[in-house]
């Protein structure tokens, strides 16, 4: 049988005026018809410059050889017409970032139109129809009225819904979709990928779903690509792919998955929660502000939990969950509308913002996007020493200060002198921890520290704090989405949703014994790669 | 392109050929503005009363005007009014106007909400008309001509700037130095200042070339600088009779320095808009 | 329905720009130093003349009196009385704008038609030469005093080629023309003398072409650019990629992005041309709202100077409005 897309000896060659990038060199890749392969690989690898080269929407000076043949016909010779034509009807391409990628001035209703009237797959008459039609195969709800929608009045999930209905409108052969979750909540993640999943038809059309996520595509992909550096490093069905890794670099991608049925690390000793706890939050409640005459936002109510010395906190929820809020309160960066939130002695829900930066000293925070965490315009040096401007320091005491939280963090002084757009994502979050740890603080908070980072570097960082953690002296708030990372960490977990705790306890019970629906929820979206989860996949038509 | 997205990716600095050309000419307008009496044989004043415009010939290069000045001569002397009062105009609204924008788009609330309102009252005049009647009413000697300039041009500043601010305001690194102990005016200075400016920065120049040309404009109708004092504007006003007559020389001169001179802030200021990734 | 309460929306947020461009106006004449009675008043003038003339103009009451009698009189259209020539203002004001609006109006109009199609032209060439004479024609327009453009032309087209007429005023001599609309080139239209009509269009040529290239500059960069920034973001882009027709590409993914813009950028030329216009009518003897102002500035005739802001500012203001109301209906994402 031959394939639906073939890939052969395909390079890609990009001349900047930094001189010339090889984007992607020698790469070979199949798709056939009912079949859904998943490109994994990180961020900048070239996953989506195939993509691109695919629906032949590459930069203007780019060198490209080698052979993409879709459907038997020869891609990169297309012109015209039949280029046109290729484009949607023979590869259409889900954008990334949907939101972004959909016309602003336009009805996401009349988008799909002019694509349904592009490949004639509707006359001007039942146009309408057929959009509200296929607005209805990809799960939006009230599809008729979401016709007359502009893309800003809909939410990402939607976007991104109607942005499937866009590809799908041009009835493709093959059908590409671009890290299609990225900034999607885990249960939408995978409502979304299954819609994906679900548009491979024998005979017809193939999909090709790109994502720097392994964990959450494998789930819907019979096999498996993957690209490191634009080269392609392994290709095969999923469950070898994960299951006998042949490349470094595959089992690198594997091994930094989080697996919620690794064991626990062993702790150094157990958390004692004697004496009086650094942090005792009681009764919180945080209302924001209404906007002319509508009700405020109670973003957090009723929360109330104790941490210690030497304990490692997880706060766990869904985006939207008010776990943010909280931390920022406890952080004194919002005030609570009532409740006390007690540090070291001190209710700082009630103190003036000037008696606030005194206890600064002593409780600290890692942000969840490492670089923006960063001034741009300062030197690693200068933010790390920035806390200590709270303490008087004879300058000559400054600098090993400094130097020795960045040894702490694994950087070395080299990195003094860098700014943040001389730094990586993961030596970017331990500058951030650094920053954190310079006035030996008695309390951090780490709100996703690992989030928006690699997954390989996820592994790096939260080895990092799980050394951290292991000094018993401070205490932890671990901010997260994600049981799975926390598991491995923190001795207590309080699970939050719609502003309320639903659930807290010792790590392990409430991993074995959830009590509360929504742990029960979080628990199953959580991504796994264990053989049991993969065989629940969709394994219908694996060719 | 936000300023961070530029500076994230600040690539090494390539060399433009707008910005180099727009340095060139007000190079050499600066030049001639400071050896203005070195490169003339006559005082931009004093009355050749043997000649009222003559042609431009050996004895006066660019000729000389109805008042038997010597065009040439007044030509380079104009430079040093119309180049000083135009950056001291500019500094003076970048200074006003980004310390107005810092302040109140950081602290927000009513003192924001009142700026907003006044600047929106002081914006509803067209600017040169609203610089025609301070001009008119304060009077047009030199350092009022700056102050006039420089306050008309100060309020897009302070919306630029305040703009700024509120952006950079959701960035994480504004909360990470509040929570690394910043106060507010060390935030306000240390962490967003730097990041605000660069926009602001880069229009400057461009701002030169209007003020310029605002400062000729009030000279060439009468409420400017005013003969005998050398400035392109009211040269160029004196020569519009003589246009007619076909005596050119009289305003063809000032008005080209007066056009370069433009030209060269505004290709520095499309340059440095082109380095900065903010134009292509 | 989004529109009709945006209008309003607007609307309500006009009054109080308008109330403070009425104070500010009034106000900013009387804290000026100079003394607009010292002006008025003969120099051999005596103590008690000041005083009488100070009451004859009612300057010697409380500002907020004079204030609410100033709005009072500008809704009954009683603008006051120049100082200088005695002419109530409102008459003048009547002959003279229209004169202004034909010169301004035509300008920006045929200035946002080269700036629309010149920009998307070059943006399709980019670093062709189509692009390339437009980038450079952009920066020189944006560095020409328009003053002095002004002058080059009369020195070049009437004085020296003479396909211009002299820059003598609105039409030419001898050519007697009935006001109906005070527009001249329609009311010359209007009296059925075509030789009196291409005079009007004739005169009309130097200052339109010289205000026009100088603003069409702006707003041309302005074009090309988010032309090429819409035609190299996303939602351009995935359109391309899902093989739409070129037709439909430009026209609905393409040129209503492009235009997002330009309505506020034409808002703000449109507050220079009235500047501008200033410098043009002088220029050109035009006899316009522009040089009556400048008369009466340079004579510190306060009443015409305060007229003419007032009307400037609130013309500023309402084009604002419209270019508001535009860029809404343009763009979707505005908030109403």
């Amino acid at each position: 049988m031959t394939p639906l897309l073939d890939i052969a000896d395909l390079s890609v060659a990009i001349d900047g005026a930094d001189g010339t990038v090889r984007a992607l060199e020698k790469v070979a890749l199949r798709v056939d018809a009912g079949e859904v392969v998943g490109l994994v690989g990180e961020s900048g690898g070239g996953k989506s410059m195939i993509a691109r080269t695919i629906v032949r929407l590459l930069p203007e000076r780019s060198r490209v050889t080698g052979s993409v043949t879709l459907d038997g016909r020869d891609v990169l010779g297309l012109r015209d017409d039949d280029l046109r034509d290729h484009r949607g009807g023979g590869a259409a391409l889900c954008f990334q970032a949907p939101r972004a990628s959909l016309n602003p001035t336009r009805t996401v209703g009349r988008q799909v139109v002019d694509r349904l009237l592009a490949h004639d797959q509707a006359t001007p008459e039942d146009a309408r129809q057929r959009t509200v039609g296929l607005f209805t195969e990809v799960g939006l709800r009230d599809p008729d009225r979401q016709f007359d929608r502009f893309p800003h009045e809909l939410s990402g999930g939607m976007c991104q819904r109607v942005m499937i209905a866009l590809a799908l409108a041009c009835r493709p052969r093959l059908f590409i979709a671009d890290e299609p979750t990225t900034g999607l909540d885990v249960t939408l993640t995978g409502e979304i990928l299954k819609l994906i999943a679900a548009q491979a038809v024998p005979g017809e059309r193939g999909v090709l779903i790109i994502s720097h996520d392994l964990a959450a595509i494998a789930r819907v992909c019979d096999r498996i690509a993957v690209l490191e550096s634009g080269r392609m490093v392994e290709t095969g069905p999923t469950v070898q792919v994960l299951g006998a890794p042949s490349h470094p670099y595959t089992r690198k991608l594997i091994a930094a998955v989080p697996d919620i049925a690794r064991v626990r690390e062993a702790m150094a000793s157990p958390a004692t929660a004697n004496g009086d706890p650094v942090l005792s939050v009681s009764n919180l409640d945080v209302v924001y502000r209404a906007r002319f005459g509508r009700h405020g936002l109670r973003a957090i109510s009723d929360v109330s939990f104790n941490l210690h010395a030497g304990e490692t906190l997880a706060i766990v929820g869904e985006s939207g969950s008010g776990k943010s809020t909280l931390s920022r309160a406890i952080m004194g960066l919002l005030r609570p509308t009532a409740g006390r939130i007690v540090f070291e002695g001190t209710d700082l829900a009630h103190l003036a913002r000037r008696d606030i930066r005194d206890l600064r000293k002593r409780m600290q925070m890692v942000f969840q996007d490492p670089i923006d965490a960063l001034n741009p315009r300062m030197s690693v040096e200068q933010i790390v020493s920035d806390p200590l401007r709270l303490v008087k320091m004879p300058a000559h005491e400054r600098r090993p200060r400094i130097e020795a939280a960045l040894s702490e963090v694994g950087l070395e002084p080299k990195f003094l002198g860098r700014h943040r757009h001389e730094l990586s994502g993961g030596q970017a979050q331990r500058v951030g921890i650094a920053r954190a740890l310079v006035l030996d603080p008695a309390m951090v908070v780490l709100d996703e520290p690992t989030s928006a980072l690699d997954v390989t570097i996820q592994a790096q960082i939260l080895d990092l704090i799980r050394q951290l953690t292991r000094r018993r002296d401070r205490a932890y708030i671990m901010v997260s989405h994600d049981l799975a990372t926390v598991r491995a960490l923190c001795d207590r977990v309080i699970v939050i949703a719609d502003g309320r705790i639903a659930e807290q306890g010792e790590t392990e019970s409430l991993f074995t014994r959830p009590s509360s629906p929504v742990t029960e929820a979080l628990l199953a979206a959580a991504p796994r790669l264990s053989p049991e989860a993969l065989s629940m996949k969709k394994d219908a038509h694996v060719p | 392109m936000t300023a961070l997205e530029a500076s994230r990716h600040s690539r090494p600095v390539r060399i433009n050929a707008l910005l180099v050309a727009g340095a060139v000419i007000l190079a050499l307008v600066a030049l001639a503005a400071v050896f203005a009496p070195l490169l003339s044989a006559w005082p931009p004043t004093r009355i050749d009363h043997l000649s009222f415009l003559e042609p431009p010939g050996p004895g006066h290069l660019f000729g000389t005007d109805s008042n038997g000045m010597d065009v040439y001569s007044r030509v380079l002397h104009a430079a040093r009014i119309d180049l000083g009062v135009a950056v001291a105009a500019v500094a003076l609204a970048v200074t006003v106007g980004t310390l107005v924008g810092l302040i109140v788009g950081y602290i927000g609330g009513w003192a924001d909400e009142l700026t907003m309102r006044g600047l929106d009252v002081v914006q509803a005049f067209p600017v040169f008309i609203l610089a025609l009647t301070v001009v008119a009413f304060l009077g047009n000697s030199i350092p009022t001509l700056v102050l006039a300039i420089g306050l008309i041009n100060a309020p897009p500043y302070a919306r630029m700037m305040r703009a700024e601010v509120r952006s950079l305001r959701e960035h994480i690194f504004v909360e990470a130095a509040e929570c690394a102990g910043n106060s507010r005016t060390s935030i306000m200075f240390r962490h967003l200042l730097p990041n605000a400016l660069t926009p602001i920065l880069v229009i400057a120049p461009l701002n030169c070339g209007w003020a310029i040309l605002m400062l000729a404009g009030l000279s060439f109708v009468g409420l400017g600088v005013t003969v005998p004092q050398a400035e392109w504007g009211a040269m160029i006003s004196a020569g519009a009779a003589d246009i007619v007559g076909g005596r050119w020389w009289t305003t063809i001169f000032p008005g080209t320095a007066l056009f370069i001179t433009v030209l060269g802030f505004n290709l520095v200021g499309e340059g440095l808009q082109q380095i900065t990734g903010r134009r292509r | 329905m989004r529109l009709v309460v945006f209008v309003s929306r607007r609307l309500a947020l006009l009054a109080p720009v308008l109330i403070g461009v009425s104070i500010a106006t009034f106000v900013l004449i009387r804290v000026l130093p100079g003394d607009p009675v010292l002006l008025i008043v003969p120099e051999t003038a005596t103590a008690q003349d000041i005083a009488d003339t100070r009451e004859r103009y009612g300057l010697d009451r409380p500002l907020v009196v004079q204030y609410l009698d100033y709005v009072a009189g500008i809704f009954r259209g009683d603008f006051g009385s120049s100082i200088t020539t005695n002419r109530p203002i409102a008459t003048d004001l009547a002959q003279r704008l229209p004169l202004t609006l034909e010169l301004v109006v035509l300008a920006l109009a045929i200035a946002l038609v080269l700036a629309i199609t010149g920009g998307l032209y070059a943006a399709r060439h980019v670093g062709r030469w189509p692009d390339h004479v437009t980038r450079i024609g952009a920066l020189i327009g944006n560095s020409l005093p328009e003053f002095w453009l002004g002058l080059v032309f009369i020195l070049v087209l009437f004085q020296g080629l003479g396909i211009a007429p002299p820059p003598t005023g609105r039409i030419g001599t001898g050519f007697d023309v009935v006001r109906v609309t005070g527009f001249i080139s329609i009311d010359a239209a209007l009296s059925g003398n075509p030789a009196a009509f291409l005079s009007a269009l004739h005169h009309l040529m130097l200052p339109v072409m010289t205000l026009a290239l100088v603003i069409t500059a702006p707003m041309l960069r302005s074009v090309r650019a988010s032309a090429i920034e819409t035609r190299d973001g996303d939602s351009f882009r995935c359109a391309e990629a899902h093989g739409l027709a070129d037709r439909v590409l430009s026209r609905a993914y393409l040129v209503r992005q492009t235009l997002i813009r330009l309505p506020t950028l034409a808002a703000i030329i449109f507050g220079n041309l009235l500047g501008g216009s200033v410098l043009i009518e002088f220029v050109f003897s035009w006899q316009g709202l522009g040089q009556w102002a400048l008369r009466g500035l340079l004579l510190r005739d306060y009443p015409v100077i305060q007229a003419f802001v007032l009307v400037t500012a609130t013309a500023y203001v309402l084009v604002f409005l419209l270019a508001d109301i535009l860029q809404a209906a343009l763009d979707p994402r505005v908030k109403v």
